[in-house]
């Protein structure tokens, strides 16, 4: 299976063992929903500051598996907040999608993970 | 090494603190934020830092402004691990010292070779543990072998059992499952493993104790690759020859008493006894001698002692066991007769234990230890059993003459009473030396201890 939001092969290379390689889509799983979470609670509570570290956070996480929408969307988020550009409900659909969309696909390397270990055993 | 990893997102955390305990050895803690990272700094020593800039309650360079400001983490060295590309942070961050800048995501290859550019300039202290420490073996610390071949498992048991409690595995699977129920501090791996081969092994049970304290062994055989030997903290032989093994073996167990302690002291003990007796020889036959093989445990028929007091501490009692042939041999240089009789191969271990008890003596004060000299025990007559190499550290000789000669060196607690004395195992250091047609001294003597030292 081929995934469009992440760079499997990368990830593969840097930790090498599917055991850690599930480890930390399990901790990315649970994480960027969260950071999401944040950013929309700041965004709604208009605390600009928040919000900008929660996008950096999220650009921060999905680097981890080389992400590269929602890294690229996140740090515009940023860089948009901390120039002071309160505006960036443009963007944000796009980012609340590429994460939907990478949990997902995170989900399911976790699952083709774990079925060739079993399958190896 | 401790080091302090300072990030807001578990994911990066979780990779960075991988990359430091399975490649460089360190032990980390981690926190999420500045405040935290604050406050373990002030409770904790640490040999660097690796610290995030965007971080909740405090950024990372006001982390990095209060550590300047505090005398105790003014120098300590950090390590920015952060995506901000922004030109005027990192000047500041640069203004305000920091060992190095390293972009996210947190790639093996990158960190490790910018963190070891910075750990080759700390202070001795705080650079990383080799695990090179010995264990103490007990039922609570037992040595973990891991070896997919009966016979070798048989033999490595059998020699190592002296030294405390060894767990067998005979695969790399079930040395994972044993280890994760109960994880060893020191870990032989050995052949024939399966499919958790030596590589996978050595990684997955680092992961698992990832703040050690854990010495993994890989026990080669002959012509291994360097690759194979670099996922080991050390190797030995895979070997089969008991005096090997065990010589290979006694470095990595800690053996409790008094010859412990003094090998702390002198630990070149079994050098000093060879040196000795290589003078003595070296003099009285004008004589070189060199290591030679292991005896053959034929009993002594003239043995003396002599006990000498070091460093107030220890009472070593050195003794040599002459067989008849060698005790004959030396006496008729000694004494050049040609008749020798019982009372004369008596004199001679007496005249050989003082003048090698004497070189060692001299040997203690050559390092500077306070070493008092005592007078010759002579041994009572008739067979005495000459020490083998299961006694103690063993250096043999070969010399041009015949038969076998063993020096002892029982170490005990000078400042025990007697009771104690009398209740403490003996520990023994043993040096043997066996007589034969002289060959040039290539080689250097062998040394090893002994399962009776843990006795």
């Amino acid at each position: 299976m081929t995934y469009a939001e992440f760079d499997a092969d990368d990830v593969m290379q840097e930790f090498e063992d599917p055991e850690v390689v599930c480890e930390i889509i399990g901790l990315l799983k649970t994480d960027i929903p969260r950071y999401l979470a944040e950013y929309q609670q700041a965004r709604a509570a208009g605390d600009l500051a928040v919000a900008q570290r929660a996008a950096h956070t999220i650009k921060g996480a999905a680097s981890n598996v080389s992400a590269r929408e929602v890294c690229e969307v996140a740090k515009s988020i940023e860089m948009a907040l901390r120039a002071g550009q309160v505006d960036v409900s443009a963007l944000e659909p796009r980012l609340v999608a590429a994460c939907g969309r990478l949990t997902s696909e995170l989900s399911a390397w976790e699952t083709e993970l774990k079925a060739s270990a079993e399958g190896a055993r | 090494m401790h080091v302090l990893v300072c990030d807001d997102d578990r994911a990066t955390r979780f990779a960075v603190t991988r990359i430091l305990t399975q490649q460089l050895g360190c032990r980390t803690s981690e926190c999420e934020d500045g405040v935290e990272a604050l406050q373990l700094m002030s409770r904790e020593r640490f040999s660097f830092v690796i610290l995030d800039i965007e971080m909740p309650l405090m950024s990372g360079v006001e982390v990095l402004e209060l550590m300047r400001e505090s005398p105790q983490t003014q120098t300590l060295p950090v390590v920015i691990l952060s995506n901000v590309r922004d030109e005027h942070a990192v000047r500041h961050l640069l203004k305000l010292g920091v060992a190095d800048y390293v972009l996210k995501p947190p790639r093996a290859e990158k960190l490790v070779a910018k963190l070891q550019r910075l750990v080759a300039t700390l202070p001795q202290e705080v650079r990383p543990e080799q695990n090179t420490g010995v264990i103490r073996l007990s039922p609570a610390t037992p040595a973990m072998l891991i070896d997919g071949n009966l016979d070798y498992r048989f033999f490595f048991v059998n020699q190592a059992q002296g030294y405390g409690p060894i767990q067998e595995m005979d695969s790399g699977a079930s040395a994972v499952a044993r280890f994760k129920a109960s994880p060893a501090q020191i870990v032989f791996i050995g052949g024939d493993l399966g499919v958790v081969n030596a590589s996978v092994l050595a990684r997955k049970l680092r992961q698992l104790r990832p703040d050690g304290p854990l010495r993994i062994v890989g026990m080669l055989d002959d012509g291994a690759p360097e690759a194979l030997k670099k996922l080991f903290d050390d190797v030995m032989p895979r070997t089969l020859l008991p005096a090997t093994f065990r010589e290979a073996f006694r470095p990595f167990v800690d053996i409790p008493g008094p010859l412990s302690a003094f090998s702390r002291v002198v630990p070149d003990l079994a050098a000093v006894a060879s040196s000795a007796a290589c003078q003595v020889f070296g003099m009285m036959f004008d004589t070189e001698v060199r290591p030679g093989a292991p005896g053959t445990g034929s009993p002594a028929t003239a043995c003396a002692t002599i006990p000498i007091q070091v460093d107030e501490r220890f009472a070593v009692t050195v003794g040599v066991y002459l067989s008849t042939e060698t005790a004959t041999a030396v006496a008729i240089k000694m004494f050049g007769v040609d008749e020798v009789s019982d009372e004369d191969r008596e004199s001679v271990a007496t005249e050989l234990s003082n003048l090698i008890s004497g070189r060692i003596h001299a040997g203690f004060r050559e390092r500077g230890l306070p070493s008092v000299f005592g007078l010759p025990v002579q041994a009572p007559a008739g067979p005495v059993p000459v020490p083998s190499p299961a006694d103690g550290v063993l250096t043999r000789f070969s010399l041009e003459s015949a038969g076998e000669f063993s020096i002892t060196a029982v170490v005990v607690d000078a400042n025990a009473t007697d009771q104690t004395k009398a209740d403490a195992p003996a520990q023994n250091v043993t040096t043997a030396a066996e007589t034969s047609p002289l060959t040039s001294p290539d080689t250097e003597p062998v040394a090893e201890a002994t399962p009776s030292e843990a006795a």
